[in-house]
């Protein structure tokens, strides 16, 4: 049983969730959470303490959406795998592939005081990140098929992922009436990450021979049994977990500090009159050093398939073809065989760079516009928030923005918080699928959302203790 | 103020809810009907003589068969049985054993004086004489009971010597003796009478009996065992030397049963015969005949006798290494002088035959010799030439071609532009191949076929003078199903290809036989491309 429950605690750490932080906290000053968005930014409260285990942060993202999956041509709705499907728009959009990527965050405990002009801020993390690209040539065998002369790259297919916990200490202070300065220092111990890269992933098929030419490699920081041959080559569908007992794998899971990091947050705010400021922060800027059970497997082979071998027996015993297609793809599995070695390797933690600004010309709202922009492993993603911000009651915010994805996703956010005394329970949605149609699928009708390509979700419970008033203002010192 | 914010709130909520539901997208059964584009190969296959044996004789393992080339290359399949008669099986030279238990006298505290001659017999045969025997490996032991007399016992082989001098035994009567020589080297003249070659053997006892002697019995032995010659010399008789029955399994035909179509020529037997001894032979094969698997027997019928005289070989012509060079001989069984080839059309599976080799078939005209090392080696052997004509051998083979299956559904048929096989040989073959296809529903019931008429896919490769591929030859087929006959099949439900097959060897319809040699071979490769109707 316990040979499952590292896959499992790995499974449910890396589900596709969405995204770390929701883009549209970064204005919903009431909520604490937000200054982890831009560490110059303090919480408008003097002290909070986040319900332990229960503040949770997702996010998902990926460049193509639902919608791009159905065509209605006269009149007839088809799917990828119809005749009639035009690729043409999915072919001019996605220039390497397609990605799917994914962040968590748990706020295990999140504790933020102020003193005199100062803002400290001590935080636990557990935060999960991990991304799937999936190459183009994926859609171009899918649209094209596999006909003579075609030569696919499949290099962009990479799978990356890394867990860690963040340890981390906040500091924020006004230095003037004007402009207020954070920053943020983690200590980050690893506990599972995954990255993979391919040099060289070529795909040629003919009528003649299909090639296959494969260079590629992989770091692991997992428990995991290689099982070499004799010759050292390792095939991937002999890699197992290593035996652990629950307690090690509570341990590292939990409380592991093998794989040491360091990352900071830094930012500025900076008021330009009573109504308007302007801000910005870079965050998760940073690495770790992975060395536990660090394994680097590294696969270069080339394969050449010209149809599977007949002998002369096999014209009058008829020919298996089970055991040939076996044969082949035992093959191609030969194409991937790595060889491994120990080797410690880094990985970079997915950085944020955020710019805002924000418009308040009533007490009780204000709008605001937000740009931040990921750096993933496997590519950069551009998103533009605005948000119209309000504060209508003493113990209600409200938030609603739109959100841009430089790639065309266009979606609708919200949140809002409710301060219950000192207990406050906040919920903020990035890119809610609002543009949804009703699919009738062999007689089922579900409903999709349709532009679905940046999901975030912010939910959790904090204690508030000095929240003021409806309008932010940490530099008038209330 | 209260009332713009409660509007507000109202406006941002609405905001967050003012997406809007889209058409709905209805699909009504998932469908893949966007046919792939596909090119691909599908096999390929190398095929020389190798292939072509390993598959003769899969179910029977040709534990007695090789495939050999002659100097030409052209290939043989080859079944040998050898026999082998040693120097033992041409003279009997057996262990000798001697003894003597008659009475000794004897008084007590007198002189005892006793001679005792005797001749020992060498040869076990009547039939065969030895004239000199020199020992290469032997040892002799001579017993002798212990006496009451103080004295010695004495016994000596005058045909027996080394370096010229008489074998002498001895020992002290009053203790007996038990002793093992070493009598390798000893030459051994025998003399003869009729019927026996012997070698004599005296003893002589002398001494004084001791005062309580008694007449006793004298109780001597001598034995000479695993003598082994370095040579020897005489007439070794008339006798047959070897006498055996003996089957080949020819598993070629056990495994593959050739019909009509397929007719080999150019095979022969040959007995091959070496003699390394100074003995000649004649050697016989007797009841010959192949068996079919129906267990007719079909004798071999010859065109003349075959007792085969093998001459001895001379002592005096050996080499300078001190061996020598066999005297050879053979015979042939082959199309010439016998009904072989018309027995080998009929598949046979084994081969039985009876070998007899005499000694000195015409008596004693010289005197025979043989060595530690003489033998006589027999070889028989089947040599089947891979030299054939094929009249129009055809085979049928249905393939599973389940086309509705194949493009998912039979709607999607449409979608399909055209598959079209692609089929590559490289021809090195005397052989030509024609091939047609046909497109059969689940009943069997043709509906279409791939080819117009039968198609020629090995064309014959090029032939020099002496009928030897000088060139292979490419042939490139290829066979389009168009979208006309995609959907007439899909809508036709074919389920199999039934492959029609015929090949023949170039020039048999002339009555040519052709020899297959070991450069020829075929390379084939089958391919295919679907191509899609977008």
């Amino acid at each position: 049983m316990k040979r499952y429950i590292a896959p499992l605690l790995i499974a449910l750490l890396a589900v596709n969730a969405t995204a770390q932080t929701s883009l549209s906290l970064y204005h919903m000053e009431v909520i604490p959470q937000s200054s982890m968005l831009n560490p110059a930014r303090a919480p408008r409260c003097n002290v909070f303490v986040s319900m332990p285990c229960a503040n949770l942060s997702l996010r998902g993202e990926t460049n193509i959406k639902l919608s791009e999956m159905f065509q209605k041509v006269n009149g007839q709705w088809n799917f990828l795998t119809d005749n009639d499907f035009d690729y043409s728009d999915i072919n001019r959009r996605i220039k390497k592939g397609t990605r799917i990527n994914s962040q968590m965050n748990i706020g295990l405990i999140n504790v933020g005081w102020r003193q005199a002009e100062n803002y400290w801020t001590v935080n636990w993390n557990a935060r999960v990140s991990s991304g799937i690209s999936v190459p183009k040539a994926f859609i171009t065998m899918l649209d094209k098929g596999l006909p003579d002369g075609t030569r696919l790259d499949f290099s962009y297919l990479r799978a990356n992922m890394i867990s860690y916990h963040e340890l981390s200490v906040g500091f924020t202070r006004a230095l003037d009436e004007q402009l207020s300065l954070g920053g943020r220092l983690k200590y980050l111990s690893g506990v599972f990450a995954a990255k993979s890269k391919f040099s060289k992933f070529d795909v040629t098929t003919s009528r003649k021979q299909w090639t296959f030419d494969v260079n590629g490699e992989a770091d692991l920081s997992f428990p995991l049994k290689m099982n070499p041959d004799q010759d050292g080559a390792i095939a991937i569908d002999s890699i197992e977990w290593k035996d652990m007992s629950a307690l090690e794998i509570v341990g590292r899971t939990l409380i592991g500090l093998h794989n040491p990091g360091a990352a900071i947050d830094l930012g500025a705010e900076y008021k330009i009159d009573e109504n308007f400021k302007v801000s910005a922060s870079v965050t998760d800027l940073g690495f770790i050093v992975w060395h536990k059970d660090a394994t680097k497997l590294r696969a270069k082979n080339k394969y050449a398939y010209d149809g599977f071998e007949v002998e002369f027996n096999d014209f009058f015993d008829g020919i298996n073809l089970s055991d040939r297609v076996s044969d082949i793809v035992d093959s191609v599995k030969n194409a991937f065989q790595s060889h491994t070695t120990d080797q410690i390797f880094v990985t970079g933690v997915h950085p944020n760079i955020y710019i805002g600004g924000e418009y308040t010309p009533f007490r009780f709202m204000s709008v605001g516009a937000v740009s931040r922009t990921t750096f993933w492993g496997n590519g950069v993603t551009q998103n533009f928030n605005f948000s119209l911000n309000m504060k209508p009651y003493s113990f209600v915010s409200v938030m609603s923005s739109y959100n841009i994805d430089i790639k065309g996703c266009i979606t609708t956010d919200f949140g809002f918080s409710i301060n219950m005394g000192p207990l406050q329970y906040y919920m903020m949605i990035d890119g809610i699928p609002l543009a949804q149609r009703r699919l009738t699928f062999e007689g089922d009708r579900i409903t999709i959302p349709y532009n679905l390509c940046d999901l975030s979700v912010s939910t959790g419970f904090n204690i508030i203790i000095g929240a003021k008033g409806p309008k932010p203002n940490f530099n008038s010192k209330y | 103020m209260k009332r713009i914010r409660t509007k507000l709130l109202f406006a941002t909520c609405l905001l967050a809810m003012a997406g809007c539901m889209k058409d709905d997208v209805e699909i009504d059964e998932f469908k893949y009907t966007r046919m792939p584009n596909l090119a691909a190969p599908v096999f390929y296959a190398n095929v020389d003589y190798n292939g072509i044996f390993k598959h003769l004789a899969k179910n029977k393992p040709q534990n007695n068969a090789k495939v050999e080339f002659d100097n030409d290359g052209l290939i043989y399949l080859t079944y040998k049985k050898n026999y082998d008669v040693s120097w033992n099986s041409v003279a009997d030279i057996n262990d000798i054993y001697w003894s003597n238990n008659q009475l000794f006298p004897t008084v007590a505290g007198k002189k005892v004086s006793q001679r005792v001659s005797d001749q020992i017999k060498m040869n076990a045969d009547d039939s065969q004489r030895f004239d000199t025997l020199i020992i290469s490996k032997s040892t002799m032991t001579v017993k002798a009971a212990k006496l009451d007399v103080d004295g010695n016992g004495t016994m000596t082989f005058p045909e027996m010597t080394k370096n010229g001098k008489a074998l002498e035994v001895k020992w002290k009567l009053n203790e007996g003796t038990e002793q093992t020589i070493d009598v390798a080297g000893y030459k051994i003249v025998p003399k003869h009478s009729t019927g026996t070659s012997y070698m004599t053997n005296n003893i002589v006892l002398e001494g004084t009996a001791s005062a309580s002697s008694t007449t006793s019995h004298l109780n001597i032995e001598m034995t000479m065992t695993d003598i082994v010659p370095q040579v020897i010399f005489g007439y070794f008789g008339t006798k047959n030397a070897l006498n055996r029955q003996s089957v080949m399994n020819i598993n070629f035909f056990q495994s593959h049963e050739f019909p009509d179509e397929v007719e080999f020529t150019g095979a022969f037997i040959n007995l091959d015969v070496n003699n390394w001894t100074g003995t000649p032979f004649n050697l016989k094969m007797d009841d010959r005949f192949i068996v079919k698997s129906n267990k007719d027997s079909l004798p071999v019928s010859l065109l003349k006798d075959n007792p085969l005289y093998i001459e001895q070989i001379d002592y005096t012509d050996y080499r300078a290494d001190g061996k020598y060079n066999p005297k050879h001989n053979y015979f042939l069984i082959d199309t010439t002088n016998s009904n072989l080839n018309a027995i080998l059309n009929c598949s046979p599976n084994s081969y039985d035959y009876t070998l007899e080799i005499t000694t000195n078939p015409n008596g004693e005209q010289s005197e025979n010799f043989l060595t530690e090392e003489s033998k006589l080696l027999a070889d028989v052997q089947l040599y089947i030439p891979f030299w054939l004509k094929i009249t129009d051998l055809t085979r049928e083979d249905t393939i599973d071609f389940d086309l509705n299956n194949i493009i998912l559904d039979a709607d999607n048929a449409k979608y399909v532009d055209s598959i079209t096989l692609y089929f590559d040989f490289d021809n090195g073959f005397p052989i030509t191949l024609w091939s047609q296809a046909y497109l059969v529903d689940e009943k069997n019931m043709v509906v279409d076929s791939l080819f117009n008429g039968r198609e020629q896919l090995w064309n014959t490769p090029q032939l020099d003078q002496n009928k030897r591929v000088s060139k292979w030859t490419a042939t490139h087929s290829r066979v389009t199903m168009d979208n006309e006959k995609i959907v007439d099949c899909s809508k036709k439900n074919v389920k199999k290809i039934i492959l029609h097959t015929g090949i023949s060897t170039t020039g048999a319809k002339t009555n040519q036989y052709l020899k297959f040699y070991k450069e020829y071979g075929l390379t084939m490769n089958l391919s295919f491309e679907v191509l899609s109707k977008k």
